[in-house]
């Protein structure tokens, strides 16, 4: 990987930018990245050059699979399925949550 | 060409919509270039375990997702668990009695070790404790 910078070594961004992975910057990226993604044509005909960028690629299937599910689908998912995904799939006691920016 | 691990904290943190995480995982994910992810059946069994809860539409969308996977010519790696992975998972799990490690997750730190790599896209705790892998997204230190 050649591209994160851990949160308090991040340089600042622009004035009037957020730091890269603060909450801000990542709720910006998302938005602009899911509208980006979604103007994408199907993974299918994807050249080489667009397949080489990976994680757009997981993005990319992810959406065709799961994009059009309804909300309602999702309604009874814990927000905090991720992070405790042990603690929901084994029963085992819930862990101290990583902390991010 | 790097290798990172790919974790079922990230990859349903990228499904489920209302995931705490979601935002930060799309925004990693996208960081990601000339990579190939690397993942056990134990992380996909995972994944689909907990779809299993779920309608037949998106039951049949998540193994729709692991054929994609499988199928990804080269962007995503497979690995098949041996008994010696086994074997030295259960030792981790041992060592780790008070974490409550998961013997998928102790595998997925065998298989790290074999391939030499120190990165792996998760939201789960238990990895950053273990100290040998990077955890992407970025935490902030305690």
């Amino acid at each position: 990987m050649t591209t994160q910078n851990p949160p308090g070594q991040s340089t600042n961004g622009s004035a009037g930018e957020p730091r890269k992975w603060s909450d801000e910057w990542v709720r910006q990226r998302a938005a602009e990245i899911e509208r980006q993604v979604a103007a994408m044509p199907p993974v299918s005909e994807w050249t080489p050059e667009q397949k080489s960028h990976t994680g757009r690629w997981l993005l990319k299937l992810v959406q065709e699979r799961f994009g059009d599910i309804p909300e309602e689908e999702w309604a009874d998912e814990p927000e905090d399925l991720s992070e405790q995904l042990d603690h929901y799939l084994y029963g085992t006691p819930k862990k101290t949550p990583l902390k991010y920016e | 060409m790097s290798e990172l691990f790919l974790d079922s904290s990230f990859q349903i943190a990228l499904i489920w919509p209302g995931d705490r995480h979601r935002v930060r995982a799309l925004a990693m994910a996208d960081e990601i270039r000339d990579a190939q992810l690397v993942l056990t059946e134990g992380v996909l069994n995972e994944v689909i375990a907990r779809l299993a809860r779920r309608s037949a539409e998106v039951r049949l969308e998540g193994f729709t997702f692991v054929r994609d996977v499988l199928q990804s010519s080269g962007r995503y790696r497979l690995i098949e668990t041996t008994p010696d992975h086994v074997d030295r998972a259960v030792g981790i799990c041992e060592s780790r009695l008070e974490d409550r490690l998961s013997l998928v997750d102790a595998v997925a730190m065998t298989v790290m070790e074999d391939l030499a790599i120190t990165e792996i896209l998760t939201f789960d705790g238990d990895f950053a404790k273990d100290g040998r892998f990077a955890v992407l997204p970025p935490p902030i230190s305690d």
